[in-house]
């Protein structure tokens, strides 16, 4: 994709890859800096909109004033209101990701109290279901999975803290600008908390290559992870061609890129100590505590073994990485930095090849404490208290404890090496190419909120810089989010793409009026998402003339519900709902793989190993690999999705469930058949539909056909779509 | 003019509306509801191949086969063996973590020549040597990346992070089925655990991810719970299918439409895939070439059995009935200690199948329009790995071997070269995009104009784009 235009000359491309390997010096008095301002409508300040006037028979909220506006310009206008059935059952997929029960639904179709609706609203918003359902959401944005990725893929089975975290804080409606400040920042914030500490799961949910031998390339890649998701995530940019070169379409530049890096260097993912009372008095056992100290103690020895190592090491280098060494970090030139670094990997080996080094006195100890400790293991201490977190031990405040993780070549974590560690440029996103140093800082193009390009810039600054009401993109884009959720499709289609390539706003003066009210409310997500299933938009019927689906087929203009199908997940939770036999505990540690088929619980409590989800959630474009931030999940649909709900067991289990159950109006086939469609599609059945059911019943036995029956009800696409 | 990130939906969407449901329903049918066509329907590149290829079957070995002791052979290795590798040499092995100089290893096999071109092939493959001058043999294959899981990444997806879709899912979504009855991109895996990404759809969706087939199951969840017959099935999808039309009638939506024609697909899935699994029409004949029933080599022990001659069997048939793309793993080349024991038995298990399949597929007139890919995720080194009872070699990606076969491949032929002891390449280095892109024009398919939008940029199988290997297909200069 070269730019085009002439060629340039090979003396001249000669100059520029001499300029490159040198380390791209910049001289910003002779070489003016590049362009940072941009008339690209996402990077403008968000304008609270002139409302047009609202037409009480037409608008509820301005929402509805706003998106009538749009249809009228092109000639269309609301659709009616849909059935009470459909609403209550799109309003309770969408807001706790479970269907109805069929008697709620009878007593929502009942009640002809002019707030019904409103009513309903509020009972799902304060639903603990609700916080499953959108929590799940923010984990598809935070890429979040519960194993390290790559080859080993190691499992973190104490990351399910921070799902707790997120679904507690869409239940209790935790202002979104506290909520990014905690997963940013959390370990910095004072005064302490456990729950500060688990949102850090945010930025540890990285993937990390735990058998990677090259530690600098290692730690490089968790950075670029935990960049690019905070671009996606939170900005929705897309910063990772940054990361080589200045971005070709935005105006990012990959000191941009490397500035914002800067941020996350004196930090990395790791398990880490929780202190609160309440989440360790239980575990204040004798036996535990003689259990932790003994895992300090064997991490001390091999803390030993490893300087053994690396002194022995240290003289088989050459004298010039050994000077190149023993330069302090600060000082180094690049090609001395570049040096140390190669050098130093020398040093990084697993724990068996330092535990080889402990010295011969405390071998034996050693020795000792392993057995003592796996023997412990296998039944009575349990783990200290711990998070799978991301922890600076320098700019944090807080001195927090680090607990082995599961890696088999874990990332280093030493305070001291944090402490030296500078940012540079890497040279074409290479980080055995360093080119100049850079300081903490944010995209320039997106304007500086207070002194920039400071060395003193900790991810506390980060996050004010992010939740300040004068920045661009954060609330455009979460308003924006929680358009697309609730919709299907965004206001912007490119939900994790804002940038220039990225799709126009439908109605870009309801995105900001949105992101106004969000701000205003004091970042109340619940409020907005009220603002939003309350709206007269949001209650249309799908169902519309042939000529008003011709008029917009991609309902850009929202005259209409578009239906969309559940996702992996509430596709297994509404079918074990309908069975009855959905187990509703909500939180604590994962259903280990093994048991995930058997499972009852909910989906979200499935041990999400990256990479091998389970056939539901693999097949139905669930998250898998979770390699990088997910704002909108694809539609795919395929034959083998029909085999597995029809041949696999799955759903064939929750069939008999069903037919178990209308084994209590046995002798009367008619109220059975009633019942069958009042649990799976929460309405009776038309006659035409009562008439192709009884057909089941024909020349088999009643339980057969009822399982039959039930089964074919699970895979209707009424029943897999929420309209 | 952008178009946001293309998905089956909103593609179908606008055909449905465009074209009337009548429209739709031939284009789901003649699609077996897996291709968007769009980003493809102009990547077939058809003037700079006469006779493009329709099928290719990658046999993958995992863990990396030495190439010291299969295609390449190095009389200086077995001189030098025991010593550091020369300084001439070693000046030119990249210096990547994992790449010892001491202690050069002789292969313990010796090579032979075969065939027309004379071309040197390890004893450890007879059956595969006499197919040699069928054979594009590249001994020049080089990367970065000296560990399992990126590398096998980069080889099978084009990148060493594990995030973009596999070739195969590329190939599904990009050219479709031509048997709307069967998967268009399969999977056989033997051995070693699958390594997921190696197989995934990265961000297409997930209808082009490979389908692991078990060489004695077939298509998973193809069989009909115990309690279920025939009859009971249809007449559940006949119920299925009046109460889906019921409700689909006035929403005008594709996926819907999709999704009632996935439950027929599904139902003739029973029999057709079945009847691809169903070996019991093959010729003793037949079950004989492949080994089917027979211990592979006689003494050596082997524990998949005849599992390859199934496999291998099995992927004629599939490549017969048109799927696409047909990976088959192989795992547990890894010989990091008793390369002897190691390689003896994986080319004992894997070359009559192999060769098998390359008779198979001339001699029904299948050959032209297959393109089979051998080999691993890296090579491994010449010299021997430190601290090891018996002798074996470490991973090594900077110059392996691997070959071509069938369609417009040349045979006969050797690309590139590798150093005197084998260690890296130095004479026409081929990276795995090269390979893609290879692929990919032996398939007819421009690597540039197949691609996926995907946040503002097109997505190429080959990131940045590959070379294709021109000798390949004969064309020098």
């Amino acid at each position: 994709m070269p730019p085009e235009g002439e060629r340039l000359a090979a003396a001249e491309i000669a100059i520029l890859e001499e300029w490159i390997n040198r380390g791209m010096a910049w001289d910003d008095a002779l070489l003016p800096p590049l362009p940072q301002s941009s008339d690209h409508w996402a990077f403008q300040p968000v304008r609270r909109p002139p409302l047009p006037e609202l037409d009480s028979a037409e608008a509820i909220n301005p929402i509805d004033a706003l998106i009538a506006a749009r249809q009228q310009e092109a000639g269309l206008s609301f659709a009616n209101q849909a059935d009470p059935r459909t609403l209550i059952r799109r309003l309770s997929l969408d807001l706790i990701g479970l269907p109805a029960s069929p008697e709620e639904v009878e007593a929502f179709a009942a009640d002809d109290q002019p707030d019904a609706y409103e009513r309903l609203v509020d009972r799902l918003l304060a639903s603990p279901q609700h916080g499953e359902r959108w929590g799940r959401h923010w984990l598809d944005v935070a890429r979040w999975a519960e194993s390290e990725g790559f080859e080993s893929n190691h499992p973190r089975p104490f990351a399910w803290r921070y799902r707790d975290y997120v679904v507690d804080s869409f239940n209790r409606d935790r202002p979104f600008d506290q909520f990014i400040a905690q997963q940013i920042a959390g370990d910095e914030l004072t005064p302490y908390s456990d729950e500060n500490l688990v949102a850090t799961g945010f930025l540890a949910a990285a993937r990390i290559s735990s058998n990677e031998e090259d530690k600098w390339l290692q730690r490089n890649d968790v950075n670029v992870d935990i960049v690019n998701a905070v671009g996606n995530a939170l900005l929705g940019i897309s910063l990772h061609c940054a990361q080589c070169h200045n971005h070709k379409f935005d105006p990012f530049t990959a000191a941009d890129y490397y500035r914002l890096q800067a941020f996350f260097l004196r930090g990395q993912p790791a398990n880490v100590r929780l202190r609160d009372p309440e989440n360790c008095l239980e575990h204040e056992t004798p036996l535990n505590r003689e259990y932790e100290a003994a895992l300090m103690l064997r991490e001390s020895l091999l803390a030993d073994g490893r300087l053994k190592y690396v002194g022995q090491e240290l003289a088989r280098l050459s004298e010039a990485e050994r000077e190149a060494l023993s330069i302090p970090l600060n000082e180094r030139t690049t090609t001395q930095e570049l040096l140390a670094r190669k050098a130093a990997l020398h040093f990084e080996r697993t724990a068996n090849e330092y535990e080889k080094h402990i010295p011969e006195a405390d071998r034996s100890l050693y020795n000792e404490l392993k057995k003592w400790i796996t023997a412990q293991e296998k039944d009575k201490a349990s783990a200290p208290p711990q998070t799978f977190a991301y922890y600076s031990p320098v700019q944090s405040p807080h001195r927090l404890g680090v607990l082995p993780s599961l890696g088999f070549y874990p990332l280093p974590f030493e305070p001291e090496f944090y402490e030296r560690v500078r940012p540079y440029v890497m040279v074409r996103g290479d980080v055995h190419a360093i080119g100049r140093k850079v300081q903490p800082g944010w995209p320039a193009v997106l304007g500086t909120i207070q002194g920039e390009e400071s060395a003193e810039l900790r991810r506390v600054d980060l996050a004010a810089w992010l939740t300040d009401r004068h920045n661009p993109l954060v609330a455009r884009v979460w308003v924006n989010r929680l358009w697309h959720f609730h919709f299907g499709r965004g206001i912007v289609a490119t939900t994790d793409d804002f940038g220039v390539k990225g799709a126009q706003p439908t109605h870009p003066e309801l995105l900001d009026w949105l992101a106004t009210q969000l701000v205003d409310s004091g970042w109340s997500t619940k409020y907005v998402q009220r603002l939003i299933v309350t709206s007269r938009t949001y209650r249309q019927t799908a169902r519309v003339s042939p000529a008003a689906l011709a008029a917009d087929p991609e309902n850009r203009l929202v005259a209409r519900w578009s239906p969309r199908r559940l996702e992996a997940e509430s596709l297994r939770d509404a079918m074990l709902f309908a069975a009855g036999e959905l187990d509703l505990r909500g939180g604590g540690a994962s259903v280990a793989l093994a048991n995930s088929e058997a499972s009852l619980r909910r989906s979200l409590y499935l041990f999400q190993k990256r990479g091998e989800a389970g056939p539901l959630q693999s097949l139905f474009d669930g998250p898998n690999e979770c390699a990088a931030s997910c704002g909108s999940r694809l539609v795919s649909t395929s034959p083998l999705q029909s085999l597995y709900l029809l041949n696999g067991s799955f759903a064939h289990d929750r069939a008999r469930s069903l037919a178990q159950a209308l084994t209590a109006y046995d002798g009367d086939r008619s109220r059975q058949i009633t019942e069958s469609f009042r649990l799976v599609l929460l309405r009776p059945p038309g006659d035409d539909e009562r008439e192709a059911a009884e057909q089941l019943f024909a020349g088999r036995d009643t339980t057969s056909a009822l399982v039959l029956l039930c089964h074919a009800l699970l895979n209707l696409n009424e029943f897999a779509y929420l309209e | 003019m952008y178009r946001f990130a293309l998905n089956r939906r909103q593609v179908l969407q606008q055909s449905a509306l465009g074209f009337g449901s009548l429209a739709l329903t031939g284009l789901l049918e003649q699609d077996g509801l897996l291709t968007t066509a769009h980003a493809a329907e102009d990547a077939r590149d058809a003037p700079r191949l006469a006779t493009p290829i329709q099928s290719v079957v990658f046999i993958f070995l995992g863990g990396g086969p030495g190439q010291n002791d299969t295609f390449d052979p190095k009389p200086e290795l077995t001189r030098l063996a025991g010593q550091r590798v020369p300084d001439s040499i070693a000046t030119n092995v990249p210096r990547i973590a994992r790449a010892p100089l001491d202690n050069l290893l002789a292969s313990p096999w010796k090579f032979h020549q075969h065939g027309q071109s004379g071309i040197e092939v390890s004893e450890l493959l007879p059956h595969v040597a006499r197919h040699i001058d069928d054979l594009c043999i590249v001994r020049s294959c080089r990367h970065e990346s000296p560990i399992h899981a990126p590398a096998e990444y980069l080889t099978t997806t084009g990148a060493l992070t594990g995030d973009r879709p596999s070739l195969g899912a590329w190939l599904s979504y990009g050219l479709g089925s031509e048997n709307q009855n069967l998967p268009s991109f399969v999977v056989f895996r033997t051995g070693e655990t699958l390594r997921p990404p190696a197989i995934a759809a990265g961000f297409l969706p997930a209808t082009y991810q490979g389908v692991q087939l078990d060489s004695r199951a077939g298509v998973p969840n193809l069989m009909l719970p115990a309690e279920v017959s025939s009859a009971d099935r249809r007449a559940q999808l006949d119920f299925l299918a009046t109460l889906n039309r019921r409700h689909a009638a006035g929403l005008a939506n594709s996926e819907l439409e999709a999704r009632i024609a996935s439950y027929e697909l599904g139902f003739r899935m029973q029999t057709t895939a079945t009847e691809a699994f169903d070996l019991s029409d093959e010729t003793h004949e037949t079950e004989r070439l492949y080994g089917l029933g027979e211990q592979p080599v006689a003494g050596v022990e082997n524990k998949e059995g005849d599992e390859y001659a199934r496999i291998f069997l099995l992927t004629r048939r599939l490549v017969e009935r048109g799927v696409r793309f047909i990976q088959i793993r192989s795992g547990g080349w890894d010989a990091h200690s008793d390369l002897l024991g190691n390689h003896g038995k994986k080319c004992g298990a894997i070359d009559r199948p192999i060769a098998a399949l390359l008779t198979d597929l001339k001699r029904r007139g299948l050959w032209e329009r297959t393109l089979i890919v051998w080999g691993g995720e890296f090579g491994r080194t010449p010299t021997c790995q430190p601290g090891t009872a018996k002798p074996g070699r470490d991973h090594s990606p900077s110059g392996y071997s691997m070959w071509l076969a069938g369609g417009p491949v040349q045979g006969g032929q050797v690309i590139g070269r590798t150093d005197d002891v084998g260690y890296a390449a130095v004479e026409r280095p081929v990276h795995p995009h090269d390979l893609h892109a290879t692929i990919l024009h032996a398939l007819g398919i421009d690597q540039h104009r197949l691609y996926y939008e995907r946040n503002g940029r097109k997505e190429l199988v080959t990131v940045n784009g590959g070379q294709v290997i021109e000798e390949a297909f004969g064309r020098h200069g």
